[in-house]
């Protein structure tokens, strides 16, 4: 009663979870959900048309076939793993790095805030795109490297964030309460900085999550991402697109995972924001009363 | 009666980028006071008069620039790593806001153990359930306060909460830093009620920082008066209200409200004539 309550009331947000949750699970269960092995090639059956009977008879191309006769659908569930894991694992790193970097300057301020918020800058110059592309060159495509990549050009959004807020939240009275009562930096930091600081770092970091899946098609489209015959999102296109005059699908078909998923995901990050920032109204602080 | 708190030529000065032509400002400006054991002193004075700096100086919360603090004998500027530790446990502070002063994502009982488990962290967590309830008690929280989060109570149960936090570690001087004054008429009440009783069963040392002088009149037995950074006149509460020296002080009598309706408005007609009567 409560979930479909829930259901009614957030409808853009229920199916953005249950989009979602069909994306994940597509992608951890792979071999009981696909139709057809992704791997299998019948060049016999290629390019067909979406909703294309197989050649067996035993089920049919929902979402049509690529260039070598392989099913679309059980292709983009396939892809769903490496963008999904890409993005997952590059946001989890980039986000504990940029936070503990964030969370050091803006507590101790003085000489490694500067340094620290130079580097920010100076990578904040340079086109992420660009960097990434440039170092992928040199050190050669592989999934750990593209991780590394995004990892390495995206930290500096989650640090000058954890900057900030540190910055504001280290003078509130709480803080000097516990220094009063006698609690070491690193107490204060993990007991008082980082449980406040959670909700608005999740929120970046689910936006961000978007952005990195669409880096990682990006680069995979341009060639120095992931490498056949493993695929993601950004590979399929890059690779359909030599068909699109007569097969259109094999474009069409994984963009419109990437921009679900993406979307999907930006949907739930806004929603949630809105949540915690209903919550953190409600720490309204009177002001100091004129003492006359 | 040996001075637990002894403060000697104290000076915080916030220096500035540019101009330095009128000197560097002085929040406190040369101060000395002592604060006797169990006894209750109060510091009065305008907002901006240096109070809150003092309190804050005197814990070592910041840093002053010249002048010397002793706690129980050690100076407290002075001290390493675990003499500030322990320091920190015999001294303790409750602030003005009870809204910043609580860590909003920490329940109350965590908040209220906190200082228990920073002093002594081999505590089993039913000993220090324990410690936190009867803690809870003893400032007129109910135990079943311990698992809701601060944004749940109001500005007077809030405070309670900061003053339980305070005493959970048995300071022996507790610093108020005007601990009523964000709070209702009615609700200050039970607050000054409740840091007197604390007073009288715990046998505190407190250093009450309020700005005006009906705050401190029913908990202090002494009165410090502070004005610009100094301390302008300091003595007993009967000589402070009945004979004070200080025009400053003076001034701050004559604001304190008459409980009495009828005598208040004859001293508010009588102050409007003499003003009258001052000017040409």
């Amino acid at each position: 009663m409560q979930m479909a309550k829930f259901v009614w009331s957030h409808k853009l947000v229920s199916i953005s979870i249950a989009i979602l949750v069909l994306v994940v699970s597509s992608a951890i269960f792979l071999s009981l959900l696909a139709p057809f092995d992704p791997y299998a090639i019948n060049v016999k059956m290629a390019n067909m048309p979406p909703g294309t009977p197989s050649v067996d008879g035993s089920g049919t191309h929902w979402l049509g076939t690529d260039a070598l006769g392989r099913d679309l659908l059980s292709r983009i569930m396939l892809g769903s793993r490496v963008s999904l894991s890409v993005g997952v694992v590059s946001v989890i790193l980039s986000g504990t790095l940029g936070t503990f970097i964030g969370l050091i300057a803006g507590y101790y301020r003085g000489v490694i805030d500067t340094v620290m918020m130079r580097i920010v800058d100076l990578q904040m110059s340079i086109p992420s795109l660009l960097a990434a592309l440039l170092v992928l060159y040199v050190l050669g495509p592989s999934f750990m490297n593209v991780v590394l990549v995004l990892a390495i050009t995206r930290w500096m959004i989650y640090a000058r964030v954890t900057r900030g807020l540190t910055l504001s939240l280290r003078e509130e009275l709480f803080i000097e309460s516990a220094r009063a009562l006698g609690s070491s930096d690193k107490r204060i930091m993990i007991r008082h900085l980082i449980p406040n600081l959670a909700a608005p770092i999740l929120v970046l970091a689910t936006l961000d999550l978007a952005i990195v899946m669409l880096t990682e098609a990006s680069l995979s489209f341009l060639g120095l991402g992931i490498q056949p015959p493993n695929t993601s999102w950004g590979l399929m296109i890059s690779e359909g697109r030599e068909y699109l005059r007569s097969s259109w699908w094999l474009v069409a078909m994984p963009g419109f995972a990437i921009l679900f998923t993406t979307l999907s995901v930006n949907i739930i990050a806004t929603w949630f924001r809105a949540k915690t920032v209903k919550s953190n109204a409600q720490r309204v602080t009177i002001p100091k009363v004129a003492s006359k | 009666m040996q001075p637990i708190l002894d403060v000697e030529n104290l000076v915080k000065e916030f220096p500035f980028k540019g101009d330095k032509k009128n000197g560097v400002p002085r929040a406190i400006d040369d101060i000395s006071f002592q604060v006797f054991e169990g006894e209750a002193l109060g510091l009065v004075g305008e907002s901006g008069s240096g109070k809150s700096t003092t309190a804050r100086c005197i814990l070592h919360l910041l840093k002053p620039t010249s002048g010397k603090v002793s706690f129980q004998g050690s100076n407290v500027l002075e001290m390493n790593k675990n003499e500030l530790k322990s320091f920190r446990k015999d001294a303790q502070i409750v602030f003005q806001d009870p809204y910043s002063s609580l860590d909003p994502r920490m329940k109350v009982g965590d908040i209220i153990g906190e200082g228990i488990e920073i002093h002594n962290p081999k505590i089993s967590k039913q000993e220090l359930r324990n410690e936190v309830i009867e803690m809870m008690e003893l400032v007129g929280l109910r135990p079943d306060h311990f698992n809701r989060y601060p944004r749940a109570f109001s500005g007077g149960e809030r405070q309670r909460i900061g003053i339980a936090r305070a005493l959970a570690v048995k300071p022996k001087l507790l610093i108020c830093d005007e601990p009523v004054a964000s709070l209702d008429v009615s609700i200050q009440a039970q607050i000054l009620n409740l840091l007197q009783k604390m007073k009288e069963e715990l046998g505190l040392t407190i250093l009450f920082i309020a700005h005006d002088l009906a705050t401190v009149r029913h908990l202090c037995t002494r009165i410090a008066v502070m004005e610009s950074g100094k301390i302008r006149e300091i003595g007993d509460r009967s000589q402070i209200y009945e004979n004070p020296q200080h025009p400053y002080t003076q001034s701050l009598i004559a604001i304190v409200p008459e409980p009495d309706p009828i005598s208040e408005r004859a001293r508010l007609v009588e102050r409007k004539l003499s003003k009258l009567k001052e000017q040409p």
